[in-house]
């Protein structure tokens, strides 16, 4: 074992920390906010890639352009399902939860009836690879990284240093004390899902040419995304950040010394040793 | 009522109707059941399944149907997605057993076909499986199943000799799924390589649509292997394995022994197929009969040609051939009568064997071929075509 094999793992680590963190965060800001699950994330990062697809592939527009209009889409999606579905069900789980579990199901079935059941790929706009300590990266890769640490700490910006994302942890933080200060709940509400389904049509945007396309896509993102969020804390934007490089890193090492399977058990098994010794999360309540 | 039968009219119909009884034979139906896959990430295998029953159901169907004595069947099919679940799968099989009440079946999938073997035996149901799975789904308990689809274990027979003579092997690398396909195949693929004495570099499982397989691929490149074969590894995933390893600079030979679909690879990873190996691709339609249901695919579907289709197609054709030869449904006589017969199908002469092997004459054999996909051409080149021994 090498310097390029240890500069690989290291490489991938950062590439699945920066995909489950994108999509954990759209999740953990609305769960945060609103109190309820959106199972329906996943899917929405499927959609969003399907955008990218249609735009890109079919339409034929510059990867650039097909992505900035789906990111667009994607978000005025999410303004579209929080006024319809979800702005009745604040902090209703049951109810919000079979509400986004029918989304899923519903979405789904649009997508395949449009796109069927064949898996399709996005073209990279980033051809080429290039050799780091002997390693090789394509530069698809490389602008994953890139983009994601760019877009994370941009969200990380908004939430701490702008007057919308203190509204937002204000009402995280207590939605009466916030109401209380004149902070519109629904306007907020609106933000989030906003932001949240911005950050998934971001990281269909930058994730989509590496992987395939098809409407199976968004079941391991959502997956991944809630362990991410219970093992960093329910509505803590750090603690996602900090769940999803350690759920990133650990498959990326578990996986290169032994097997994807052993990998999920590891991830799994970190989650409830953690959740053993802090049942919230490693950072609950920091938002 | 006296005036009515004396109405001459009425006395030629019922002459006719009587004598029509010796004469006509009314159209009959035979339901055939199909248990495919057409959701997840199997769906494009399946398609493939189900689009070559169909262009075969319309070939026996206009060609007179089956004959059994006097009687002509026209086939139909009666389609349920099994989702490649095996509960589902078996909750398919009940279903076509004793609700739609079908003696024949085709199914797709090692697991499903393993876990209604039963279902099967005490109902008497001649079932078709296309699936793997190797001594778990063909055993001499399996008395009333037959494989349509050429094994692993087979291909590796015939092909990894001639690849590792070609390429001057030394060693390769294995990978598969954690499935009982994938587990079966990644066994026939460490015998037949062992045999021929090429070092196993590493051999890693793991399960279908893991999201990124850069970190297992990671582990297997950093040892270097001459080659790789990719098991089981199908659907999305096997272009999907094939864009990461080459993005990860692997230079080595990329095998693709697992049934592949090619319009699945043409839109994933387009890109990266040069020098790929596929087992089961021929470089063109390997017999006339073929490029007839290549073309007829085309007309009908309006796609590129999908090579599942030739892997299948003969599945009803044999079966035809057996019924009419046995002269009756009855699925014991047809079963016994299968291994008799033969034809000439889409890939040459086919027959059913593999008793040396399995215990039972119960595998579909028929000629098979490699390929390797030339990027700049755009097309597949036959490197090998071979067969199993004739006592197989």
């Amino acid at each position: 074992m090498q310097i390029p094999f240890y500069t690989q793992i290291f490489v991938n680590g950062v590439v699945l920390s920066c995909f489950y963190v994108l999509v954990a965060l759209g999740l953990n800001l609305i769960m945060g906010v609103m109190h309820i699950v959106n199972f329906a994330q996943g899917t929405v990062y499927m959609l969003s890639t399907m955008f990218l697809y249609l735009l890109c592939v079919e339409v034929g527009l510059d990867y650039f352009l097909a992505g900035a209009l789906s990111i667009v889409a994607t978000a005025f999606l999410g303004i579209v399902m929080e006024r319809l579905f979800f702005r009745r069900l604040y902090g209703k789980f049951l109810p919000s939860l079979v509400m986004s579990l029918g989304l899923l199901v519903a979405i789904e079935g649009a997508v395949w009836l449009r796109f069927g059941i064949v898996s399709r790929s996005i073209p990279s706009p980033l051809k080429g690879m290039v050799k780091i300590f002997g390693a090789s990266f394509s530069f698809e890769r490389l602008g994953i990284i890139i983009g994601g640490l760019l877009l994370i700490g941009g969200l990380f910006v908004f939430i701490r240093h702008t007057k919308a994302g203190r509204a937002i942890r204000a009402v995280e933080q207590n939605r009466e004390a916030a109401i209380l200060y004149g902070i519109e709940i629904s306007a907020i509400s609106r933000l989030v899902f906003i932001v949240s389904f911005g950050l998934s049509g971001a990281a269909a945007f930058l994730v989509s040419p590496m992987l395939v396309v098809d409407p199976n896509i968004g079941h391991i993102p959502l997956l991944k995304g809630l362990v991410v969020i219970v093992l960093g804390g329910m509505g803590s934007v750090t603690g996602t950040l900090v769940g999803g490089f350690i759920i990133g890193f650990v498959e990326s090492i578990v996986s290169s010394f032994f097997d994807p399977t052993i990998a999920s058990i590891a991830s799994f098994g970190i989650l409830m040793v953690i959740l053993l010794v802090k049942p919230y999360g490693l950072l609950a309540y920091r938002m | 009522m006296h005036k009515a039968i004396a109405n001459p009219t009425i006395i030629v119909l019922l002459i006719m109707s009587l004598l029509g009884l010796f004469t006509t034979a009314e159209a009959k139906e035979l339901e055939i059941g199909v248990s495919v896959c057409l959701s997840g990430t199997a769906a494009a295998t399946g398609l493939g399944l189900m689009r070559g029953l169909e262009l075969a159901v319309e070939e026996i169907n206009s060609t007179g149907g089956i004959k059994v004595q006097n009687d002509s069947y026209q086939i139909k099919l009666i389609v349920y997605d099994n989702k490649y679940d095996t509960r589902e799968g078996v909750a398919v099989a009940n279903k076509l057993i004793y609700r739609d009440r079908v003696k024949y079946i085709v199914t797709m999938g090692a697991g499903t076909a393993v876990a209604t073997n039963d279902l099967f035996v005490e109902n008497k149901i001649l079932q078709l499986i296309y699936a793997y799975g190797g001594k778990k789904t063909t055993n001499p308990s399996t008395t009333y199943t037959f494989k349509i689809l050429m094994e692993p274990i087979q291909s590796y027979t015939i092909f990894l000799p001639w690849i590792a003579k070609k390429y001057n092997l030394k060693n390769i690398a294995l990978t598969s799924n954690d499935d009982d396909t994938g587990v079966v195949q990644a066994q026939d693929a460490e015998s037949v390589a062992k045999k021929i004495g090429l070092e196993i570099t590493e051999k890693v499982l793991a399960p279908r649509g893991t999201a990124d397989l850069t970190p297992m691929l990671t582990k297997i490149i950093a040892k270097n292997p001459q080659a790789i074969d990719f098991g089981s590894w199908g659907g999305s995933d096997g272009p999907l394995a094939c864009k990461q390893a080459k993005e990860l600079g692997y230079k080595g030979l990329l095998i693709f022994s697992y049934t592949q679909s090619i319009p699945t690879w043409l839109k994933v990873a387009p890109d990266y197929m040069d020098g790929v190996l596929f087992f089961g691709v021929f470089g063109g339609p390997p017999t006339p009969n073929a490029a007839k249901v290549m073309e007829r695919y085309k007309e009908k579907y309006k796609q590129e040609f999908d090579y599942f289709v030739w892997r299948n197609y003969d599945a009803l054709p044999v079966l035809r051939k057996a019924i009419e030869t046995a002269g009756t449904l009855d699925t014991t006589v047809v079963r016994d009568t299968m291994p008799k017969v033969s034809i000439n199908g889409v890939f040459g002469p086919t027959r059913i064997g593999g008793k040396s092997y399995y215990g039972i004459n119960a595998q579909y054999i028929y000629p098979v071929a490699m390929s390797k996909y030339d990027g700049k051409e755009k097309k597949f080149i036959e490197l090998y075509r071979g067969e199993v021994p004739k006592n197989y």
